[in-house]
């Protein structure tokens, strides 16, 4: 996954027009930077496989399981 | 018993008025004196519901000269961050664009309950726009400034409910708690601060920021008052589909039990390198005391945090998307861009974080096996100076709005209950907290852990002089 700042910044150009979202120059360096924060975060879980596990079997903590009666998430 | 109210703990408050050596009306024109004098320098209101307060206030009185039973926070001041409904008080989430909104008909049910148990709401706090936020400032309604040395940070989202609290305006206030927004001011004001259990107390009648990640709790200056405010706050709530139907658990009766029991160890790995040597130097303090030697690793908490960062980018972002499309220039700029940022984060990334979050929870889950109590930093630092935009941890300058919060991301994340602690360090003027971490659903075990340091002279809360 490549996420300099350049490549960061044409995703905001090409999406910020079809999300509806006016992006003007003052604005643009600082969702840029934040939008890389993100990409850097996402790598340290794109490869993340769970000991004797497998990514593909992993399931989502639902927010709904309300675990409210065990763990609450 | 001090003689200034402004001064006394809650239930210190709620004892004297209980037994007439204090009316609540006594009380509350002298918290409403305090803050008028000196809100202009903290920041701690956005708005004083005076007339409802001394309302509230003569109705307890008058219930006690009828000898009427009062409850637990008889007459005790308290007040809420701006995202708690108010009945007649717009609901502004620290944002001008709320602003626009009708009033709240009512208030939420947390503010019900506490006034139920005969605390008396003083009105609306400050607080980081819609709660995307670490340092408790706020372009619109002004900075909330830490009491403790005015030049600092409150730290946030809920900065004001911190300053509210250790600038002697209330003994109590509601705040929330995402990713860290009331350990965080807990840590830089030096208070008690209670995160429940994710699902714990109802979150309805607030405004949401993460539904994922977002819980309700107190901010004080004893163990003990938390504990009063927290037993009030419990019990079912079916207008939040999050919320437990466990049935209430008392603190309070277990409250003095002590350390008789406990396994408590320190937080290893992640939590044990990058910050600055005060927050290790309060750690340590507290082990000492506690007699902590043993040490947890919570696996792969970084790959918790980036998980919990990428959820609240993208939760964040969609809760706001129409707004961002149609008001962009009313937000707070430092706000807006990093919320935008978020509408644009791949789908893939979010699904893999909660995907990671179910394997994470397990792990931690595993620990409290073996464990009761795991310690931890609040925050890397102390509070920064206002307006300051970057942090140095671990070596790296990195931007301190989004990461003052890098300790308390990963417990939240899987929701466990917390208790932030204050730690003075000899001749500091400023303040430090550490996080006692208990199992889910033992808010009992730090509420009892946090009451055993303070009473040991461990942990203090003061009131600011201002």
């Amino acid at each position: 996954m490549s996420a300099d700042a350049k490549s960061v910044g044409q995703v905001v150009d090409a999406l910020g027009p079809v999300l509806g979202l006016a992006i003007d120059a003052e604005m643009k360096p600082h969702v840029v930077t934040h939008l890389e924060i993100a990409f850097k975060m996402a790598t340290l879980l794109a490869d993340f496989t769970p000991a004797g596990g497998s990514a593909d079997h992993m399931e989502p903590a639902s927010i709904y399981s309300l675990g409210g009666q065990t763990h609450g998430v | 018993m001090a003689s200034d109210p402004n001064l006394m703990s809650a239930h210190a408050i709620a004892t004297s008025v209980k037994s007439g050596s204090l009316s609540a009306r006594q009380v509350v024109d002298a918290a409403l004196a305090r803050i008028s004098h000196l809100n202009g320098k903290v920041g701690a209101f956005t708005q004083v519901t005076a007339d409802r307060a001394r309302a509230a206030a003569d109705a307890v009185d008058a219930k006690r000269q009828s000898g009427g039973t009062l409850g637990a926070l008889a007459g005790v001041p308290f007040a809420v961050k701006n995202l708690f409904d108010l009945k007649g008080v717009v609901t502004l989430a620290g944002s001008k664009i709320n602003a626009d909104n009708a009033p709240a008909s009512e208030d939420g049910p947390l503010v019900q309950r506490l006034e139920a148990s005969g605390a008396i709401c003083l009105g609306a706090l400050n607080m980081g726009e819609y709660a995307y936020d670490f340092t408790g400032e706020n372009c619109h309604h002004g900075n909330s400034k830490n009491p403790h040395d005015l030049s600092h940070m409150t730290g946030g989202s809920s900065g004001g409910s911190g300053a509210a609290v250790a600038a002697g305006f209330v003994p109590l206030a509601l705040a929330s708690d995402t990713n860290g927004s009331i350990r965080v001011p807990a840590s830089f004001c030096g208070l008690f601060g209670l995160k429940p259990t994710y699902g714990r107390l109802s979150r309805a009648g607030s405004f949401p920021f993460v539904t994922s990640f977002d819980h309700l709790g107190p901010l004080g200056r004893s163990a003990l008052d938390l504990s009063l405010a927290y037993d009030s706050m419990q019990g079912p709530d079916a207008h939040d589909p999050m919320h437990t139907p466990r049935s209430v658990e008392p603190t309070l009766p277990g409250l003095d039990l002590g350390l008789s029991g406990l396994r408590i160890a320190k937080a290893g790995g992640y939590f044990a390198k990058g910050a600055e040597p005060v927050a290790y130097a309060a750690i340590d303090r507290v082990a000492k005391a506690l007699g902590a030697s043993a040490s947890v690793d919570l696996p792969e908490t970084p790959r918790a945090r980036a998980a919990a960062y990428l959820i609240t980018m993208a939760e964040g972002a969609s809760l706001h998307h129409e707004r961002l499309r149609a008001r962009p220039k009313d937000f707070d700029p430092e706000v807006r861009d990093r919320l935008i940022a978020g509408a644009m984060v791949p789908a893939d990334f979010v699904v893999q974080a909660h995907k990671f979050r179910r394997w994470y929870r397990d792990q931690v889950l595993r620990l409290f096996e073996t464990t009761d109590i795991i310690l931890a930093p609040t925050t890397p630092c102390r509070a920064p100076g206002s307006g300051q935009k970057t942090m140095i941890f671990d070596g790296v300058e990195m931007l301190a709005r989004p990461n003052l919060g890098i300790y308390t991301q990963p417990i939240s994340f899987v929701g466990l209950p917390v208790v932030s602690v204050p730690i003075w360090t000899e001749g500091d003027h400023l303040p430090i907290g550490v996080q006692v971490i208990a199992a889910p659903w033992r808010e009992d075990l730090a509420l009892r852990v946090a009451h055993w340091l303070e009473t040991h002279g461990v942990a203090k809360a003061n009131v600011a002089t201002l």
